[in-house]
């Protein structure tokens, strides 16, 4: 019998993909429990809807439960992660588009905030400028979207976004610049009333 | 990328403080730095912890049931892929097209082209003389010459 080190939460994500790779089926517990919450949040920020965002989280995690057996860690395990996710989320809202079952950009559920919970018109404001957010970056080309929504929604750094989409540093910042600039333009009419 | 939108990628980064940049490049870093608060407090939302619960476990479950793609079935996927499928016929139509209706072979097959002169020096005597020549036209005029 192989004797094994147990993995556990603090177990680095190298080590985790070693232990799967002999064999530890629990190591594929731990990475799924360590990322499920980001890759959720990032798959709700492409699809705006959180049925699609859990069914993709969960067909990606199969798919890197398939594919680890043949990771080669020339790469950073999140990395791969993120792009799985971010694939196949932008399938899901191309996929929509293309057969209109549903619309994509349809206004999202509100934040709960109970400071302004008797103030509907502040609500209703807020609820607007939300859809005209999403609807800015929704309309980003891709590889603009991706690098925003990695940066402001995930907090990745611009060397773990130029890891995970295998291109520059540099790449990532210029591409960062002009979607700002493209979201500044957009959303123009709604920066001077929003607080 | 230029040192305007480093410095502005900076300043909304919070790694450049210090001195203010120029009044433009400090316009625009307040911007900047106003769409990505916007952003980011747009994305966050709250995510649906009950339902995020044991999805290891159902991952695993689904991943033991559903073995992984043979490489033919992945290329019988690719391939039934409509937008797929229909732009490599539509393309392997226009080549078809193109080698029959456009002079595209005549274009590629520069035939060597013979012909002769005949004509008298001054003495009388006659001369016969044979020419090969590179078609460069696919057209030919009345007299046959291209």
């Amino acid at each position: 019998m192989i004797d094994r080190p147990a993995v556990h939460d603090e177990t680095s994500d190298g080590e985790l993909v070693t232990a799967f790779q002999g064999g530890d089926e629990q190591a594929f517990v731990v990475i799924v429990n360590r990322y499920k919450h980001r890759l959720t949040r990032l798959a709700l920020a492409v699809v705006h809807n959180e049925e699609d965002a859990l069914d993709i989280v969960q067909d990606a995690f199969i798919k890197v439960y398939h594919g680890l057996p043949q990771f080669r860690q020339t790469s950073a395990l999140y990395t791969w992660l993120y792009r799985v996710v971010m694939n196949r989320a932008i399938d899901v809202v191309r996929h929509k588009q293309r057969t209109l079952m549903e619309p994509v950009d349809e206004p999202p559920a509100e934040l709960p905030d109970p400071s302004d919970a008797n103030r509907p018109d502040r609500e209703a404001l807020r609820v607007e400028l939300r859809t005209h957010i999403f609807a800015a970056v929704d309309k980003l080309p891709r590889k603009h979207r991706e690098v925003v929504l990695l940066r402001e929604v995930e907090g990745l750094s611009y060397k773990e976004i130029a890891d995970s989409l295998g291109c520059s540093e540099g790449t990532v910042m210029s591409r960062l610049f002009y979607a700002r600039e493209r979201l500044r333009q957009e959303l123009e009419p709604y920066l001077k009333g929003a607080t | 990328m230029n040192r305007n939108k480093k410095t502005v990628l900076a300043w909304v980064d919070g790694t450049r403080p210090g001195e203010p940049p120029a009044p433009r490049i400090a316009q625009a870093a307040q911007a900047h730095a106003r769409i990505a608060a916007l952003v980011k407090q747009a994305y966050t939302q709250p995510l649906p912890e009950h339902r995020l619960a044991f999805m290891a476990e159902r991952v695993v479950a689904r991943a033991m049931a559903e073995p992984p793609l043979t490489w033919a079935q992945r290329w019988a996927a690719f391939w039934l892929r409509p937008v797929v499928a229909l732009s490599c016929v539509a393309g392997v139509l226009a080549l078809i097209a193109a080698w029959n209706y456009l002079p595209v072979r005549q274009l590629l097959q520069r035939h060597a082209a013979r012909a002769f002169v005949i004509y008298r020096t001054h003495d009388g005597t006659p001369v016969f003389k044979p020419i090969e020549y590179q078609r460069v036209t696919p057209t030919e005029d009345k007299h046959g010459s291209t």
